[in-house]
């Protein structure tokens, strides 16, 4: 008999920590109840519909007559997604181009973020890697908005419109991504390390912008950039540009989407890079100095690296949200600053093409959330 | 003093820091501080918190500007250089390694930045791992490695840029007793083998004194005395170092008569303490004694049947392990430590019991006031 081996006196004690264990379970259940529930009515169930939606395994009209007169898929089909991926992307590096198929750009992207995601992992030359796999990453996306061109050393473009417009709004997202990182920084460098006690203060400047509507911070940007804005009427009255001939990329452009994004997105990349930074032990600092480093120094050998998970994830703040925008460049993109979400938006409002919507909705679904679980490493903060 | 290269010189160094916009300036943190320390040396800091220990360091280190005063560094004035281009490497408290880096990297950096490459920068990086004793572990992060290995990669990243003086914070306060006194024999032992001239700043007294070859001793932010341990121990210059270095037996008492250079102070009938006499002292002259607790007998002295010999009771017995302690009371009401390595000397005494003390003339040591 086991049960003897056990005093009497011990079971009941087992048997109370269980039951304890078990209520406390019971208890953290159903105070995650309400959040579960909410998700799951109102995120997966719509989420399920707009896949089978993606798949042709569900239509909008009322009967199948109607849905085929309407040109809707009627059963399970990847001839949507097919139309969104198309059958390949052409390369631009330079003056060269290059054609790739599709399953060769999958590929090459996947290898690039393996690399800038598992390059820290290696024994030697791990930063290298990942440095160079994130470059490689961007640099067809990553443009410099001039005027009404945008300079790039490289592009990729697709023969699907869909795929590329995608492109075109990766390109977008990059470029906010990138400014407001390279802005953000030093604001989150100097809130950590300079700011001293007032650091908190100074954290709430940086945050004040969102205590006014987000709509209105964008229409006030129309006041700023618009044909007699503020900026065109200054050049008017200094001589610079002569009345009547505004510069007109100002407003409704490419140009106009980015400046806009990253001042509204700006704030939300200096939260994880000044955590980061503040994180930095500043002993290691005087440590560097110590052995005699510049201030140059210190900054690209230990206190980048050390922030880095903080720079990715102020990227990733910035890039996964922008990505899906829709509301600034409706507002000041015109045609010209068009993006992935304002096609989402279009489709299933205008062209009542849920279908497609669909796939374009899970489409960026999956790459944020690919995105987002390939660098949850970062986001979580910890070390490279 | 240009005949005797020093590592480093302070002469009369003070520092204040600003107060801030919220309160007025504070007391300086260091005054008038003026010390050398030789080529070689085992130099220790020695003192409470806030004594201005670690203030010291730092003006050293460069960290903190003097308000006033200079500081030489193989006879070169760099008061005015920033640390990243004086030539001293400080061990910090917490270690700071870069926890980004590995062993050999961190060990690596400050010959990096001197762009020492290639084998050089191996053969150094290898040989100052092998000199504390992690060769082997070169690709380690510091995260991997425990406290006591950890402070060993610090040692090795400072001393392998060799530089005229290691000025070390207060390094083996985060581990533990065991591992500490392991390590302050091994820190003395790097210390010889590799002839570098190092300043230890310590709040440990019995650190300080197993491994200097000369002790500050310093208190709101002035130095109290600079001795050998020895020396400091058995001569304390002060009140404060009698009493910081060691138990303090202190009592004050008047001179009552002076004899070949002895000088007798008698307390009535319960006997009366004995100490060799100064220059100006003379009956009526007020001394303040202070005798160690294991100089202290509980039986007359065979060779010296004159020396100090005070009844007094016996307030409490402390086993310690290796010695007893008894706390003793004198008429006048000062308590007394008597330490005993003996325990049978002792076994007899309990609280309350009248007792007789014994000590040499010369271990009553009359501290200047």
């Amino acid at each position: 008999m086991t049960s003897t081996a056990i005093p009497p006196a011990v079971a009941v004690v087992q048997g109370g920590a269980a039951k304890a264990v078990r209520r406390r379970h019971r208890l953290l259940w159903l105070m995650l109840a309400p959040a579960l529930t909410y998700l799951a009515v109102f995120f997966l169930a719509p989420l399920y519909q707009i896949v089978r939606f993606s798949f042709g395994l569900s239509h909008l009209s009322t009967t199948d007559a109607i849905a085929r007169i309407r040109g809707e898929q009627l059963g399970f089909t990847w001839s949507l997604w097919d139309a969104l991926l198309g059958k390949g992307a052409t390369l631009r590096v330079l003056g060269a181009s290059l054609d790739v198929p599709l399953i060769g750009l999958a590929l090459g992207l996947a290898a690039l973020l393996a690399a800038a995601l598992l390059g820290p992992r290696l024994r030697r030359g791990g930063t290298a890697v990942s440095a160079a796999g994130f470059v490689a990453l961007a640099l067809p996306f990553f443009t410099i908005p001039a005027g009404t061109t945008l300079l790039r050393v490289a592009q990729l473009r697709s023969d699907s419109q869909f795929l590329d417009l995608f492109f075109k709004s990766v390109s977008m997202a990059m470029t906010t991504s990138v400014f407001a990182v390279l802005i953000a920084f030093p604001v989150a460098y100097y809130l950590a390390f300079v700011a001293g006690p007032s650091r908190y203060t100074w954290l709430l400047v940086v945050i004040a912008p969102f205590f006014t509507s987000f709509f209105l911070r964008i229409i006030a940007w129309k006041v700023i950039l618009g044909s007699s804005g503020l900026v065109n009427s200054g050049l008017f009255s200094l001589g610079v540009l002569e009345q009547g001939h505004p510069l007109s990329f100002l407003l409704y452009s490419q140009f106009t989407v980015i400046v806009v994004l990253v001042y509204a997105w700006a704030p939300f990349a200096c939260m994880p890079m000044f955590v980061a930074l503040e994180g930095v032990d500043r002993r290691v600092h005087e440590a560097a100095a110590d052995l005699g480093a510049s201030r140059l120094r210190i900054l690209f050998k230990v206190t980048l690296p050390l922030a880095a998970p903080g720079l990715v994830a102020g990227f990733l703040f910035v890039f996964i949200p922008t990505i899906g925008e829709f509301v600034t460049p409706l507002l000041v993109g015109g045609t010209q600053g068009f993006m992935f979400g304002n096609e989402i938006s279009d489709l299933f409002s205008v062209a009542i093409d849920w279908q497609t919507g669909s796939v374009l909705a899970v489409f960026l679904l999956a790459v944020v959330v690919l995105l987002t679980g390939s660098t949850s490493r970062f986001l979580r903060g910890q070390d490279l | 003093m240009p005949e005797t290269r020093h590592a480093i010189e302070l002469t009369d160094v003070t520092k204040v820091y600003d107060g801030d916009r919220h309160g007025p300036g504070l007391p300086p943190a260091v005054r008038d501080l003026s010390f050398a320390v030789a080529e070689g040396e085992f130099f220790s800091l020695l003192g409470p918190s806030g004594c201005g220990k670690s203030t010291t360091l730092r003006l050293l280190a460069g960290f903190e500007q003097p308000t006033s005063g200079r500081v030489l560094l193989r006879g070169a004035d760099v008061t005015d250089v920033p640390p990243a281009r004086r030539d001293v490497n400080m061990v910090f408290q917490a270690y700071a390694l870069f926890p980004h880096m590995s062993v050999a990297e961190n060990v690596a950096f400050g010959l990096r930045v001197r762009r020492v490459k290639g084998a050089e920068l191996r053969s150094r990086v290898a040989e100052a791992l092998r000199a504390v004793r992690l060769d082997g572990l070169d690709e380690r992060r510091p995260a991997q490695l425990s406290g006591g290995q950890q402070q060993r990669v610090a040692l090795a990243r400072a001393l392998v840029n060799r530089p005229a003086a290691l000025l070390l914070d207060e390094p083996l306060g985060a581990l533990d007793l065991k591992l500490r006194k392991e390590m302050q024999l091994e820190l003395k032992a790097i210390q010889a083998r590799t002839e570098t001239t190092f300043i230890y700043v310590t709040h440990d007294q019995e650190e300080a004194l197993t491994m200097s070859d000369r002790i500050a001793v310093m208190s709101g932010g002035v130095i109290q005395q600079i001795a050998a341990p020895r020396e400091l121990y058995e001569r304390p210059a002060t009140e404060f170092v009698a009493g910081f270095i060691g138990t303090s037996n202190l009592v004050a008492l008047r001179i009552d008569e002076c004899v070949d250079g002895r000088a007798v102070m008698r307390l009535g009938e319960h006997g009366h303490v004995v100490a060799p006499a100064g220059a100006g002292d003379e009956p009526g002259t007020v001394l303040q004694v202070t005798v160690r607790p294991e100089k202290i007998a509980l039986a007359p002295l065979a060779d010296e049947p004159d020396c100090s010999s005070v009844r007094a009771t016996i307030r409490d017995v402390i086993y310690l392990g290796s010695s007893t302690e008894l706390l003793v009371e004198l008429p006048g009401g000062e308590t007394l430590t008597v330490r005993r390595i003996e325990h049978d000397e002792v076994a007899g005494h309990a609280p309350g019991d009248p007792v007789t003390l014994y000590w040499r003339a010369r271990h009553s040591y009359v501290i200047a006031s």
